[in-house]
């Protein structure tokens, strides 16, 4: 192998050429050191790619026949070595078989040059390869810059994920009384489920739903967990938090989005509960049919009375609802409009119906509503966030508490799955 | 989805049908804006006669309505829901907001 240092610059780049005939090797070495290329060169096809690897060059001229390896095995190999990356290969021929050509182009070849060698026509072909070479590299680069770019979205969107749902989920009560499931559109919920313990032994619940979803509803979540853990901690009422976030939002958030909730109050002695029901589908609460009956009955349904939060510069809160009376074993069915607005394939609406059908079905309404949700929709996406959640008017109910460690598990469980290995 | 807008003495109405999502608001936008900065139009009326679904993007663009209509002075009336639209509403309670007839 031997380097030819030209006088013209060496800016072209570094061309190989590979031929068995020393002649064929000097004469096309020499016209390109006139068009300003460097020149490594190779006798043969196994030479060629050790050339090849070791020298990195922007160009290849290739002879077909030769010994050892010939040029259709070694371009085949090279082109593979090169993987996206655009190396032209030139075979040099004297072939004028058709058959012969294709195999050239089959074996990754991208141009022919025919012997003898044309100074002019050798200069044609140098620029026609630039040409595609350049815009092979521009592409190829824009696709890195994207690439990177989208990872570095996705570890954002990852790591924002995991400290929100800390921040939210992993601070509420953990119970075996209080089924849940919030089901995201996209990487961030505009749904939230809090709950935590009052100083006296009451339990405030909220679940809320902000206009929209992905990133953007998911903006006012963090303010609103933090008013009401805060707020509940210290011993403030229902509708005295219900107006602190209702102020928070309007501030935060612009002209159009708001959130709709609904807040539970259960009473330290399980004998009754509060129901704020602010632009949220009616809150069910459920009781036995009867001992020993499977079924469920709708004993209160709480629709909407008030405006969504953040609506208002100051929350319109009256009339306070009235308490209703519970008993053990009652239980209290909050969902989003997603549930009863999702759709199946056929444009169809979940609707009330089906999911208070569902939910009177049996005495565990929360697993019969997903079910009889999955059913209908089937492999239909949702258009919106989806949450459901059951508390089980059970006396141990207000005993629980804790951060829900299950809530921590799953946030690192999905940070695991979408990180590259 | 179409929205189509109306001038009729000093009513400007907006008619709409098919769905109205988060999918409209350049539309519903391009379909209000004109009618804001009309000085002949007093009051806006939403025709929603045609509309089968109503999500909350769209009440937060009746809202975003509501707002710019206060201040340019001019009254607004949302009109002739269907009754999924008014149940949708109703849960809302944007009777507290709007007058819907």
């Amino acid at each position: 192998m031997t380097v030819l240092k030209t006088s013209t610059a060496t800016a072209k780049g570094l061309a190989l050429v590979v031929d068995d005939l020393e002649a064929n090797r000097k004469i096309l070495q020499g016209l390109l050191a006139l068009e300003g290329y460097r020149t490594v060169s190779a006798v043969n096809g196994e030479q060629a790619i050790k050339v090849y690897s070791e020298s990195q060059p922007d160009i290849i001229f290739m002879d077909v026949m030769m010994p050892v390896m010939d040029g259709y095995q070694a371009t085949a190999r090279i082109k593979e070595l090169a993987g996206t990356l655009f190396v032209p290969v030139i075979f040099l021929t004297a072939l004028s078989e058709g058959e012969a050509l294709v195999k050239c182009i089959e074996a990754g070849g991208d141009d022919f040059l025919s012997k003898p060698f044309k100074q002019e026509i050798l200069r044609a072909k140098m620029h026609a390869m630039e040409r595609i070479r350049d815009l092979s590299r521009t592409v190829a680069e824009q696709h890195r810059k994207i690439e990177s770019q989208h990872q570095y979205l996705l570890n954002e969107q990852v790591i924002a994920e995991q400290i929100y749902n800390r921040a939210i989920t992993g601070d509420n009560l953990s119970s075996p009384y209080i089924h849940s499931q919030l089901r995201a559109m996209s990487v961030f919920s505009g749904d939230l489920l809090l709950t935590a313990n009052c100083p006296d032994g009451r339990m405030h619940i909220l679940l809320g739903d902000f206009t929209g979803h992905g990133l953007s509803a998911a903006v006012g979540v963090l303010p609103t967990a933090d008013v009401f853990r805060a707020m509940t901690a210290k011993g403030f009422s229902a509708p005295d938090i219900l107006a602190a976030i209702n102020s928070k939002l309007n501030r935060l958030l612009p002209t159009g989005m708001f959130m709709a909730a609904c807040f539970v109050v259960i009473e330290k002695d399980m004998r009754s509960v509060s129901v704020w029901n602010a632009g949220m589908p009616a809150v069910l609460i459920l009781e036995a049919l009867g001992p020993g009956v499977p079924q469920s009955v709708i004993k209160h349904r709480v629709a909407s009375q008030y405006l969504a939060l953040g609506i208002l510069k100051q929350a319109d809160l009256e009339p306070a609802p009235a308490k209703i009376a519970i008993a053990e074993g009652d239980r209290i069915l909050l969902c989003s409009d997603g549930v009863t607005e999702a759709n199946n394939a056929g444009g169809e609406e979940f609707g009330t119906r089906r999911y208070e059908q569902a939910a009177c079905a049996t005495q565990h309404s929360f697993e019969a509503v997903i079910a009889a949700l999955d059913n209908f929709r089937q492999d239909h996406p949702y258009n919106d966030d989806v949450s459901l959640a059951e508390i089980n008017c059970m006396p141990r109910l207000l005993q629980g508490g804790g951060n829900s460690a299950a809530a921590n598990d799953f946030a690192r469980q999905k940070l695991a799955e979408l990180l590259p290995r | 989805m179409s929205i189509s807008a109306t001038v009729s003495g000093n009513i400007a109405t907006i008619i709409m049908s098919g769905r109205f999502d988060f999918n409209v608001q350049r539309d519903f936008k391009d379909a209000y804006d004109p009618q804001l900065s009309n000085a002949a139009v007093g009051a806006i009326e939403v025709n929603l006669a045609g509309v089968d679904y109503l999500d909350s993007s769209a009440l937060g663009m009746l809202l975003m309505l509501r707002e710019r209509a206060t201040s340019a002075g001019k009254s607004l009336k949302l009109c002739k829901p269907t009754s999924g639209v008014a149940q949708i509403l109703e849960i809302a309670n944007f009777s507290k907001l709007f007058t819907i007839e």
